[in-house]
């Protein structure tokens, strides 16, 4: 039983990282209606950026923390500006190979600069994990848990109940609609990819301490997250929380009862026929495309 | 009408290779050795200089590995400086096939049919070998010191191949024994990345097992590289009531399960891979990896009473850019085992003549004690066993032979 239970914690925290990932990816395909493939390579830029500070300049945890937000938020709005705008008007797919391409620009340029060896990353809180009758859950695990909740709550509140958040959504379904309405679409876009490569900071430097931190690192989380968005349903921000966490346990499972070998086989067959099932993922709710 | 005009380019196609490879036949003449004091004919080498290859990655997620090339050439460079190798210099093509087996087999084709380079020299990667095996026996390319531990290259002998690692099936062995003979370990956990590398370490500690009365693998456990959580694994290992972990992974893994494993209040003994045991293990692992203990068949930077460790150091600096670091040190041992039977191959080598020469090579001292044969192509059997202790690997043993 404390076995079973062990994998759960286990997976729950892996799944955790998954999910907090898979929550950057959803809120960029909410307010762009696009997949950022890039969003992992941003999050690695950042978290670099932090340990830079943090183990080369001796940077204080916390302002260190505050600066990689800051930055994040200029990185984004520079990407959008230089990259994206200029392609605002064109197909989907389009912008996604731009994003792709961002990806690997970005992932070299990083291994250039940092070198491809793996480092460590601080942990925000560290320490030893609680224990409690046989069992391990380590305190950056619930701090990640905390701040995926909150992130969760703070983006459905601004998308439900602001005017900004309402102007993001509305220029996502329709853009030229949305111009009509008076809604400037160059900012809004501009915002969107900002609050994204925020939201990819805070992830990159929560996930780094449990994997690593590489050119790579976000790159296996990064699939994972995909993943885990697609089967909580991609226009759903719990949902995609949900899909990473269901996703974690799931990989846990196997690999503890099943096959340490074939953890993601099994685990990536039961998503799909999740999806055969619900194509939209579990929480979302059927995709009305309006043409 | 389609197939006879494919037939009939097939047929000019054929027809005018056979015409070019008769022409070339007749302008190459066999690099056979020839009579005393007769000029060499063998490809990549002339009157002034003697060409030779190398590939690895220089760029890409791999491109660490890539100083290990540098520290050939910059070996070639401190020869050239003494006059080269009886009054010919070395060149060395540097190839980067940024890891990828596919580029391998266009950089290796280039440097064998392009550049005419006399023998392969230190190259990197069990894949990217693998890929160009067949086209270089074919060529009859002499690989000296081919830098990965997977045994298969020479299985059975292949009589072009010499190997640069110990096998990784002998590495494992070599720390079972330690385990069984030292720490009186007798339940074992294998803890690897699932491919060559990993399963030679996993093969390796099961052979160990046939011969050791009492010892026993609990827990066999493969992980994928992009597997970002390994806690299930550690948990498994512990369930299984391993004594100690044999890791056979990536320095990043190998800390992940190090980690994952403390946290769990789960503390074998671990024993690593050489290719696990990494200078940043013990800040990966935040402190839990100390006490670890790893396996190692050469010197290394700290033990500077080596001859090769000692001529690296010194002269480091004024051929390298950046450095010093062990990669490079390897790199520059290779390029000195292949300038010795360069030598011992005679003024006017051939590569049937490097080969004999490669295994004359008996108790030679490079960063190990080298042993090469006609019988034998794999050059090192055994290795000591290091600790890590603090930020540094401590040798705590003697050498231990692996091929039992």
């Amino acid at each position: 039983m404390a076995i079973l239970l062990q994998n759960l914690l286990g997976g729950l925290s892996a799944g955790a990282l998954y999910g907090l990932a898979a929550l950057g990816l959803t809120a960029v395909f909410q307010t762009t209606g696009m997949v950022n493939f890039a969003q992992g390579d941003m999050a690695m830029v950042c978290t670099f950026v932090g340990f830079t500070l943090l183990s080369y300049m001796k940077v204080p945890y916390g302002l260190s923390l505050l600066l990689v937000l800051a930055f994040a938020l200029g990185f984004g709005s520079l990407l959008e500006r230089g990259l994206m705008r200029p392609l605002m008007r064109q197909p989907h797919v389009s912008q996604i190979m731009v994003t792709l391409g961002l990806a690997m620009i970005l992932n070299g340029i990083a291994g250039q600069i940092w070198g491809f060896e793996p480092h460590a990353f601080k942990a925000p809180l560290g320490g030893d994990p609680y224990r409690f009758v046989g069992l391990a859950l380590s305190k950056d695990s619930l701090l990640i848990f905390g701040i995926s909740a909150l992130i969760v709550l703070s983006l459905f509140l601004f998308f439900k109940f602001t005017l900004a958040g309402t102007a993001l959504r509305a220029t996502a379904q329709n853009a030229t609609a949305a111009k009509l309405m008076g809604i400037p679409i160059g900012m809004a876009f501009n915002m969107s990819w900002a609050v994204a490569a925020v939201l990819s900071a805070t992830a990159g430097v929560l996930i780094a301490p449990s994997t690593t931190l590489d050119p790579n690192f976000m790159a296996e989380v990064g699939i994972k997250a995909f993943a885990g968005a697609i089967l909580g349903g991609f226009s759903s921000l719990p949902g995609a929380v949900l899909g990473g966490l269901f996703l974690g346990v799931l990989e846990s499972l196997v690999a503890g009862y099943i096959s340490t070998e074939l953890k993601s086989v099994f685990s990536f067959s039961l998503i799909l026929l999740v999806l055969v099932v619900r194509p939209y993922g579990l929480l979302g709710s059927p995709a009305r495309k309006k043409v | 009408m389609k197939w006879r005009s494919g037939f009939g380019i097939c047929a000019s196609v054929l027809a005018l290779s056979l015409l070019l490879t008769a022409c070339g036949g007749g302008a190459t003449p066999a690099s056979s050795p020839g009579p005393a004091g007769a000029k060499s004919t063998a490809p990549g080498v002339s009157d002034k200089e003697i060409v030779i290859g190398t590939f690895g990655p220089l760029t890409g997620p791999a491109a660490g590995w890539g100083d290990t090339l540098r520290g050939l050439a910059a070996y070639a460079d401190f020869i050239n400086e003494q006059g080269g190798v009886n009054g010919r210099k070395l060149r060395v093509i540097i190839e980067d096939d940024q890891y990828q087996p596919s580029k391998t087999v266009g950089a290796v084709k280039k440097m064998v049919e392009q550049d005419k380079v006399f023998a392969l020299v230190n190259v990197i990667g069990t894949s990217n070998l693998t890929a160009v095996q067949d086209y270089l026996v074919q060529n009859k390319v002499p690989v000296i010191l081919y830098s990965t531990g997977s045994r298969k290259f020479q299985e059975p002998i292949n009589p072009y191949f010499f190997a640069g690692l110990m096998p990784y099936e002998d590495e494992a062995k070599v720390l079972m024994r330690f385990g069984n003979d030292t720490l009186k370990v007798k339940k074992y956990a294998v803890f690897y990345q699932n491919d060559d590398f990993g399963k030679g370490g996993l093969g390796g500690a099961k052979e160990a097992v046939a011969k050791i009365p009492g010892a026993q693998i609990v827990a066999e456990v493969a992980y994928n590289p992009a597997d970002v959580d390994v806690s299930a694994y550690a948990l498994k290992m512990k369930e299984a009531g391993a004594e100690a972990v044999l890791i056979w992974g990536t320095v990043k893994h190998g800390a992940l399960v190090i980690k994952e494993a403390k946290k769990i209040g789960f503390q074998p003994k671990w024993l690593l891979s050489g290719v696990t045991a990494g200078f940043q293990l013990a800040e990966l692992t935040d402190g839990a990896g100390e006490g670890a203990y790893t396996v190692a068949s050469t010197a290394t930077l700290t033990d500077t009473e080596n001859v090769v460790v000692k001529e690296y150091l010194a002269n480091q600096a004024k051929y390298l850019k950046n450095g010093p670091n062990s990669t490079q040190l390897g790199g520059w041992s290779a390029g000195r085992i292949f300038v010795e039977a360069l030598k011992r191959a005679g003024p006017e080598p051939t590569r049937e003549q490097l080969i004999k020469a490669m295994e004359t090579l008996k108790d030679y001292q490079g960063l190990a004690l080298v042993n090469y044969s006609d019988k034998d192509h794999i050059g090192t059997r055994k290795a000591f066993v290091r600790q890590l202790q603090g930020n540094t690997y401590v040798k705590v043993t003697d050498l231990i032979d692996g091929s039992y």
